[in-house]
């Protein structure tokens, strides 16, 4: 006989990881104890040296499905002669390390139960077990337990008592368990009705969904505005009432095959789909949804992820939903029912509420495969709050990120913890949510703010910026926007001495030099910092936001440079008269800044090729130019020369206007303009790296969201044997610029 | 007699005979009252008792003309609003004025026309003053400064203390009006037509509060540079209390309205220079409302805003679309921040 100290850091609270371990201790005949401890789970375990190592194997090799294990140690101790194995009481001592599992799709077992007519919880849409359910939208505080939760006011009936403490149950420890005699309930209220009983609430709700109306559904970590998506009419409405004119709208498919005959999907994108996180994930459509998507080839669907969800679909409702954050205009997910029932009254027709507190705002993710696997848009439900890599911290590091798509990493103990997506901080919802989620991370993890590096962006108007400079910091750190974006790259692959060369393309950051910039070139790694090497060449920037909402506008400011010749108010252009505004006002230098912004080129380009409306959200002529170039598979391009380390955009929107104006097909010009992009890339990356012998690129910033670009840059690069890396666990846009901005402060 | 001189130059300021035809001939003639008369190096001013508001504001706008107004216009109205929104009525300013040297005379004139005549329309005089000419290059053409006293109106009791939750706000008229057309004078640009300052004395409009509904109001500003927005953050950061502001309510002209989507600006943050915001209490803010509708300019007056509890030293905006945005003081130039 012999012992064994054991013990698992990870995502290893909540997720079923002591039954597991005692299920596997009395398989292999081992006695002791385990417990959730502040760093992890800790296992106190003896037996016959061949049995504990094949316990061990287990462990490690076969933990429950939503386990995440960072580390194992196992250490040697004396015997204690323990009789039995038990599962011990949750220590909580130190500073806790542990994490704090995001929130799981209800699992197989549970939906079998669920339409079992002979089950407790048939038909109960707060079903879960150690395997599923919520966990970050309900956690009050560490260590993960009832009391901590919102679910602290529901006393666990006897049946649901003896699952939960029975070791080899599927609830035991189950920390939300309830079943329909103990547990929280949904009921259904509208202006004219209010239906208490929970199977008939649901019945009338899906009958209020078959009709055409909008429904306010409580879900797991907010609201959501439901409506049938092959219904035009009912979809219109929610734009009309949500005052939201084109920004596509997610679906949700009741099963994998529904959403088959709606987009195409790859097996990757199945994958993820079917993923514990269950996230949006953005697919090529098959069909028109008339209004769901306007001017764009792509779908967001996700597959249902709640018991409630799957209650719906079975009980009839349309197979095909709307489920947007239940908001108005821009602002985050409502999640607290006065402030729902107050917020939505004017958009929603009836309210399907359920009992159970939401603890936290958590949005639905949004993914994609990209021709370099996964990557995520907005990373919040499913994912948040894990950690995402370990960084060589050698105090706790808090990092506020950007503005817009603001999130927060919180590093301790090497561990760093990326928030949920907070939204827009410019919105007040969005910075309550941005502060309340800083100190939530703070307090669950027991950060002591007067001993933490507190790092923000360099622009100095930033909201989080000046909130940064109020914190009791030990420090406080400035990091330049696009250094982040770079730097997020190399800390989700936790390379810190790896000198490579960044490409940091975006809308917008605050540069060295005041300037916008948003098309830049670094060289450098983690810990010796980034160097500013090559740039897209200035352009003027009118009206500073302005030119972000206007394409015509940003348009003014790089057809600035060209010959005057052009005439652009006139056919095919027929730019409207804020064009000339805009002009002028650059020629003067009024309210003019000088960019580098790649995001602004997009906008120019598709301002060019008839994009001349008004952007009602953020990126979208960037989006309708790539949606437009995929219908070409031209192989044309037009000169973009980089010369003595700037990309000298003039000759390329000459050809392009020139182009336009003889006649040519815009999707063709479209396209080109990606091609172009791409060699122009290649050809900087080309001479970039031999300069100063990398052999690894980067690629972050919302440009290199663009699906095309990425397929044309990898083919254009992949015979120079260039490694090239993306972002795969944080956004390529500003929802990753918090996790680049820990990593880089670790070595400052 | 007049001044024969087609532009000022060092000697007008050496403080001898060429100042004093300066200031005999040009000077005086259009500024003239009782007391300036005396030459004498105070001016005498009969009071009642009670208490005096004094203030002082430098004027160096560029350039000194635009749509709307002069420098002399704002170098009288600043300071007169200044004290009309510590609800004193204006009784005196002086004038001082520094002079790049080579600034045509009928340039002069001009702006000292401009003060009488401002000075006249707000009922106050111009009671003394200084002249310097400084060389060519060390002064921008031209510089205004006054000061002006005015006496309490006993009526009032301002006081943020005073202030409660559910205490409305009220503009007196458009907003942005001065501070775009001064940017778009800048570049010598025409834009939007329709685009003048706002340049003018609100004392009228206040004084019918007062006469009104003098126990109503409890604060006013006038939300000159920083706009609105600064106005409205100080005073929430005073109380230690929310502001809400409703944006469909807020005054402004289409031209403003306009200039600012292209120049991606906020309104918020556009400077004023002849309106006045006001704290007032709910029960009589409609009859205050109505006092300021019925005097001239006044026409423009809405309720734009209410003091709320949460959250704390902060201005909302509740959108057209309900949404709500936070509006912060102007920090500096406004430099962009979307991706």
């Amino acid at each position: 006989m012999e012992a064994k100290r054991i013990c698992v850091q990870g995502t290893v609270q909540g997720v079923g990881f002591r039954p597991f371990v005692y299920r596997l201790a009395h398989e292999h005949t081992i006695m002791g104890w385990v417990l959730n401890g502040d760093s992890g789970v800790e296992i106190h375990a003896e037996g016959e040296p061949d049995k504990l190592q094949s316990f061990l194997y287990q462990l490690e090799h076969a933990p429950p499905p939503a386990a995440v294990i960072a580390s194992l140690s196992v250490n040697s101790i004396p015997l204690q002669k323990f009789e039995t194995f038990s599962i011990k009481r949750s220590q909580h001592k130190a500073q806790p390390t542990v994490r704090v599992s995001p929130d799981l799709a209800v699992c197989e077992a549970c939906q079998k139960e669920l339409v079992d007519q002979n089950d407790l919880r048939f038909g109960y849409p707060y079903t879960n077990c150690t395997n599923c359910g919520p966990r970050y939208s309900i956690i009050l505080g560490l260590p993960y337990d009832r009391p901590l939760t919102t679910m602290k006011e529901w006393r666990l009936c006897a049946t649901c008592l003896s699952e939960y403490s029975n070791p080899l149950d599927r609830r035991f420890h189950a920390q939300p368990v309830a079943c329909p005699n103990c547990g929280p309930k949904y009921y259904l209220k509208s202006k004219d009705s209010f239906i208490r009983n929970e199977a008939l609430a649901i019945q009338e709700t899906v009958k209020l969904l078959k009709e055409g109306k909008i429904l306010a559904l409580k879900g797991l970590g907010g609201y959501h505005l439901a409506c049938n998506a092959r219904n035009p009419k009912a979809v219109k409405e929610l734009r009309q009432r949500k005052f939201r004119k084109e920004k596509p709208f997610a679906l949700m498919a009741s099963t994998i095959e529904v959403a088959q005959t709606i987009a195409n999907i790859s097996s990757d994108s199945q994958e993820l789909l079917e993923s514990t996180a269950r996230p949006i994930v953005l697919l090529t459509s098959k069909v028109t949804l008339e209004a769901v998507s306007p001017d764009n080839h792509d779908l967001g669907i996700m597959l249902p992820y709640t018991p409630l969800h799957h209650l719906l679909f079975n009980a009839g409702a349309p197979d095909c939903l709307v489920m947007t954050s239940a908001n108005r205009s821009s602002e985050p997910i409502a999640y607290k029912d006065a402030e729902a029932l107050e917020s939505l009254d004017a958009i929603a027709d009836a309210f399907l509420i359920g009992e159970r507190p939401i603890a936290r705002r958590v949005d639905d993710s949004i993914t994609r495969v990209n021709p370099f696997g996964s990557s995520i848009l907005r990373r919040a439900r499913g994912y948040a709050p894990a950690s995402v890599s370990n960084l060589p911290a050698r105090r706790p590091i808090l990092a506020l990120g950007a503005d817009l798509k603001s999130s927060i990493t919180l590093v301790v103990k090497g561990q760093a913890f990326v928030s949920q997506h907070l939204g827009d901080l410019d919105h007040y919802e969005a910075l309550k949510a941005f502060k309340e989620t800083l100190h939530d991370l703070v307090n669950m993890y027991e950060v002591d703010l007067s001993k933490t590096t507190v790092v923000h962006d360099k622009h100095p108007y930033y909201y989080s910026s000046q909130y940064a400079l109020d914190l009791p910091a030990k420090k406080q750190l400035s990091v330049q926007h696009h250094r982040a974006h770079v730097a997020s790259v190399l800390a989700e692959r936790g390379s810190f001495d790896k000198r490579v060369l960044g490409l940091a393309f975006d809308g917008t950051g605050y540069g060295d030099d005041k300037a916008i910039w948003g098309g830049e070139f670094f060289v450098g790694s983690l810990q010796e910092g980034f160097e500013r090497v090559a740039h897209l060449r200035y352009a003027k920037l009118v009206g500073g936001d302005a030119a972000a909402k206007y394409p015509i506008q940003a348009a003014a400011g790089f057809l600035n440079d060209l010959e005057p010749q052009n005439n652009f108010n006139q056919a095919p252009f027929a730019f409207p008269k804020r064009y000339q505004k805009a002009a002028k006002l650059a020629h003067k230098d009024i309210q003019t800044f000088q960019t580098t912004s790649m995001g602004r080129l997009f906008d120019a380009v598709a301002a060019l090729l008839g994009y001349t409306k008004t952007n009602s959200f953020e990126g979208q002529a960037a989006i309708w130019l790539e949606h437009l170039a995929r219908s070409s598979s031209s192989s044309t391009y037009y000169p973009f020369p980089f010369e003595n380390n700037e990309l000298d955009y003039r000759p390329l929107l000459q050809c392009l206007s020139n182009e336009r104006k003889a006649g040519k097909d815009t999707s063709e010009l479209a396209r080109a303009f990606h091609n172009s992009l791409s060699r122009s890339i290649r050809e900087a990356c080309i001479q970039l790296t031999k300069q100063h012998q990398l052999d690894t690129v980067v690629l972050s910033g919302g440009v290199f969201q663009n699906n095309l670009l990425l397929e044309l840059v990898k083919a254009d690069l992949k015979q120079s044997n260039m490694n090239i890396w993306v972002n795969h666990t944080v956004p390529a846009n500003d929802g990753g610029i918090s996790l680049g901005q820990a990593a880089l402060a670790c070595f400052i | 007699m007049s001044f024969a001189y087609s532009q000022i130059e060092m000697s007008h300021g050496a403080g001898g005979k060429a100042t004093r035809k300066l200031i005999e001939n040009l000077i005086a003639p259009t500024l003239m009252n009782p007391l300036l008369a005396c030459f004498d190096d105070s001016a005498l001013i009969d009071i009642d008792s009670g208490k005096l508001a004094f203030t002082s504001d430098s004027f160096v706008v560029n350039p000194i003309r635009f749509s709307g107004g002069s420098i002399g216009d704002l170098a009288v109205n600043g300071t007169v609003n200044d004290l009309a929104v510590s609800g004193a009525k204006p009784l005196a300013l002086v004038l001082n004025i520094i002079i790049e040297a080579g600034l045509p005379t009928d340039v002069l004139k001009a702006e000292i026309e401009a003060v009488a005549r401002a000075a006249k329309v707000a009922g106050v005089n111009i009671v003394g003053g200084d002249t310097k000419v400084v060389e060519h290059g060390k002064a921008d053409h031209l510089f205004m400064t006054t000061a002006g006293i005015g006496m309490l109106d006993k009526r009032l009791s301002l006081g943020i203390e005073r202030i409660e939750l559910g205490d409305k706000i009220i503009l007196s008229g458009p907003i942005g009006d001065h501070g775009i057309s001064i940017l778009l004078a800048r570049g010598e640009l025409e834009l939007e037509s329709n685009l003048s300052s706002d340049t003018r004395s609100v004392w009228s409009l206040v004084n019918s509060l007062i006469e009104q509904t003098p126990n109503a109001v409890k604060w006013m500003r006038d939300p000159t540079r920083g706009g609105v927005a600064t106005s409205l953050n100080e005073l929430a950061k005073d109380l230690q209390l929310g502001i809400k502001l409703t944006e469909s309510d807020i005054p402004i002209h289409d031209s403003v309205r306009g200039a600012c989507e292209l120049l991606g600006l906020d309104p918020l943050h556009i400077a004023n220079e002849g309106q006045f915001l006001a704290v007032v209490s709910a029960t009589e803010a409609d009859k205050a409302l109505a006092a300021l509708h019925k005097t001239p300019g006044g026409s423009g007056a809405k309720i734009i805003a209410e003091i709320i509890a949460e959250p704390m030293a902060t201005v909302l905006c509740e959108t057209a679309y309900g949404s709500t945005r936070v509006i912060d003081m102007l920090v500096g130039d406004p430099l962009p921040r979307i991706c």
